[in-house]
């Protein structure tokens, strides 16, 4: 099948009417959740989750997928406005388009960065549509031994690319790995790790897993601190005029957002980068080439439209590696392919060919998820608006309950819901010793799968552990990582990460 | 003495942890190269994080900058004990109560919150949760006390 026929049999699947509700109900309730403080994408796709499970498997990818443009979107919105970056990927977002709306110009600075990212939306689902089936195909190839060098190029990198202490990450993957093992042995019938736990025999249950350190963990530190003061921008005037950019700002913004989108694009594919990096990079670069780097930090338009350009192809083309591989590049990723494998569908290259329509109808129903945040989103700013004056004290109760509820409805037992309560105290330890979460989830998900890959490695080869560097493959994938893992090992090399991070911190 | 003490504690965690695993993957069965046992891939990774940790709580104790830990336990507590009380009251109680029960109770997570707000976000709260879950959604979960139906 040729390109366009891909794209076609994409469009029909996600036009359909129950998919687009499904996509609409993901983006609004994405942003909604996201404008609210304390709660990024991550936090608030693994309390959505639940939802999905009644769902068949393309609706609820669409509606997840929703629900992450639609977060995103709304941590954009929350940081222009109220200068509260929902997540790290709209930190950039926050310096020039706080300042913008401070001096009044807040729509300018929401249109842009609706424009900007509905336009890296559309760069990013064309470049997957393209790339997807190469990869695909290359990756079909791939046995055991190139699979298990593969994930551990993936969560080196994930780890390395990420911000904080390498040593940490690594430990917390590793960590992570361990937690993914727990239950029956597929291969031995051997109970691991259960401690006679009959609930843990099938494993801990991912959804508590995530919702433990994303959400009640997160809701325990955000009470330990006094309720911020937001002041909230207010929007005067009103009407679609007022949605519409000066010429001059139209001339200023969209060499960024170009930019931006490669940026973010090519970033986005890394594992780890997802879109966090590429909102960094792409702010960074329009700060070197801006004929007057000064006006950056006072509310350049440039510094809004090119970060969130690149924050959305990122997010975008993290997709791929999560699509043709089945590896997560980041934790939304890692939620993704714990999505799908609650739906019995084991992520991998031959998704695309077992599943096309899901995999075709997931990509197309991205860019309908970016149309539907612009067409929405910018009328509807003044209700997000209303939603972030909504106090936290009476704010959490609600995200526990929702917490509760939803990991209850995962197998209508209460055994998840303590399994849930102690991964918060665990994740809120975690956070004590500036320990990410992130990288946990993601060994969480992979755990079981480098374990498989590696005794079928062993087993195929008798024994012999060269066969992870025979391979050529393989062996560069394990270099890659190594290499990787040594430089940032270095002090200068450390010291620029630290600096990319902290520049516009 | 300066420590970074959340890195130490880190350090410590980890390494803990490491021995936990590996004194248990013992009994899984290591198996042969060609034939890897369950214990295996856990005891690799039960050394990896033992190392790891050793190395974090190094740079720790040589870290000169102080980075104090503070451990506010009102709000761990409260909540973690509210969830468990959802949990408990569910099977029994039913759906309205445990939310109310889950509202109410973490609601003390921090002092001095105005008990009539408590109240009232207790009923609306356990009032929209039966309403969506339990009869919009229709989960298969008690709403009420076994008792009253």
């Amino acid at each position: 099948m040729g390109f366009l026929d891909n794209l076609a049999l994409g469009f029909s699947v996600a036009l359909s009417l129950n998919n687009v509700a499904y996509c609409l109900l993901g983006t609004v309730l994405g942003t909604a959740i996201g404008v609210l403080p304390g709660l990024g994408p991550v936090a608030t796709i693994s309390m959505l989750l639940p939802i999905t499970f009644g769902l068949d498997p393309t609706t609820a990818l669409i509606l997840l997928a929703g629900i992450y443009y639609g977060a995103q979107y709304g941590g954009s919105t929350t940081a222009i406005l109220v200068n509260l970056p929902g997540e790290t990927s709209s930190v950039v977002t926050a310096i020039d388009g706080y300042q913008m709306a401070r001096q009044g110009r807040a729509r300018e600075a929401l249109v842009v960065a609706a424009l900007g990212s509905f336009f890296a939306g559309t760069v990013g689902t064309l470049l997957i549509a393209a790339f997807a089936p190469a990869l695909s195909t290359l990756a079909l190839d791939f046995g055991a031994p190139e699979y298990f060098s593969l994930m551990v190029l993936g969560l080196i990198a994930a780890v390395v690319l990420a911000h904080g202490s390498v040593l940490k990450a690594v430990a917390m993957v590793v960590f992570g790995l361990v937690l993914g093992l727990v239950g029956t042995d597929v291969n031995s019938g051997i109970l691991r790790f259960t401690f006679g736990m009959t609930d843990l025999f099938d494993g801990i249950d991912f959804v508590a897993v995530a919702m433990g350190l994303f959400g009640i963990a997160e809701v325990i530190s955000n009470l330990e601190r006094a309720d911020e003061k937001r002041e909230a921008v207010t929007l005067s005037g009103s009407g679609l005029g007022r949605f519409l950019l000066s010429r001059q700002d139209f001339r200023a913004a969209w060499p960024a957002v170009v930019r931006g989108t490669g940026l973010g694009a090519i970033l986005g594919i890394l594992p780890g980068g997802g879109a966090i990096l590429g909102s960094f990079a792409s702010y960074m670069v329009e700060k070197k080439i801006a004929r007057d780097p000064a006006s950056f930090g006072k509310g350049a338009i440039q510094g809004v439209a090119g970060p969130e350009a690149a924050n959305n192809a990122g997010a975008q083309t993290s997709f791929i590696p999560m699509l043709t591989l089945g590896l997560p590049s980041n934790a939304v990723m890692a939620l993704m392919i714990g999505a799908l494998i609650i739906h019995n569908i084991q992520p991998g290259p031959q998704v695309m060919s077992s599943n096309p329509a899901l995999f075709w109808g997931l990509i197309a129903s991205m860019w309908v998820g970016n149309a539907l945040l612009v067409v929405l989103n910018l009328p509807l700013v003044g209700v997000w608006v209303r939603m972030l004056r909504i106090p936290y004290r009476m704010l959490y109760p609600g995200i526990l309950v929702l917490c509760a509820i939803g990991v209850y409805s995962v197998s209508n037992s209460t055994a998840l819901v303590y399994i849930m309560a102690v991964f918060g105290v665990l994740g809120y330890a975690l956070a004590k010793m500036q320990c990410e979460p992130a990288p946990l989830l993601l060994g969480f998900v992979l755990g079981p799968m480098m374990e498989e890959n590696f005794r079928r490695a062993l087993s195929l080869s008798n024994g012999d552990l060269t066969v992870f560097v025979r391979q050529p493959i393989s062996l560069g994938l394990l270099l890659v990582a190594l290499t990787l893992l040594v430089v940032m090992a270095l002090p200068r090399a450390s010291r620029i990460r630290d600096n990319v991070f902290e520049e516009s911190a | 003495m300066v420590a970074n003490g959340r890195d130490l504690l880190a350090g410590l965690f980890f390494i803990a942890v490491g021995a936990v695993v590996m004194v248990m993957a013992q009994d899984y069965g290591r198996g042969t190269l060609a034939h890897v046992g369950p214990g295996f891939f856990p005891m690799v990774l039960a050394a990896a994080m033992m190392l790891l940790g050793a190395a974090i709580a190094l740079l720790a104790v040589k870290d000169r900058v102080a980075a104090p830990l503070l451990v506010v336990w009102r709000p761990l507590a409260v909540i973690t004990l509210a969830v468990a009380l959802f949990a408990l009251a569910l099977d029994t109680l039913g759906l309205f109560l445990a939310v109310a029960i889950l509202v109410g109770v973490s609601r003390l997570a921090r002092r001095g919150e105005a008990w009539v707000e408590t109240l009232l976000l207790s009923l609306v709260g356990a009032g929209v949760a039966v309403g969506l879950f339990g009869y919009l959604l229709a989960l298969p979960v008690r709403l009420w006390p076994s008792f009253a139906m």
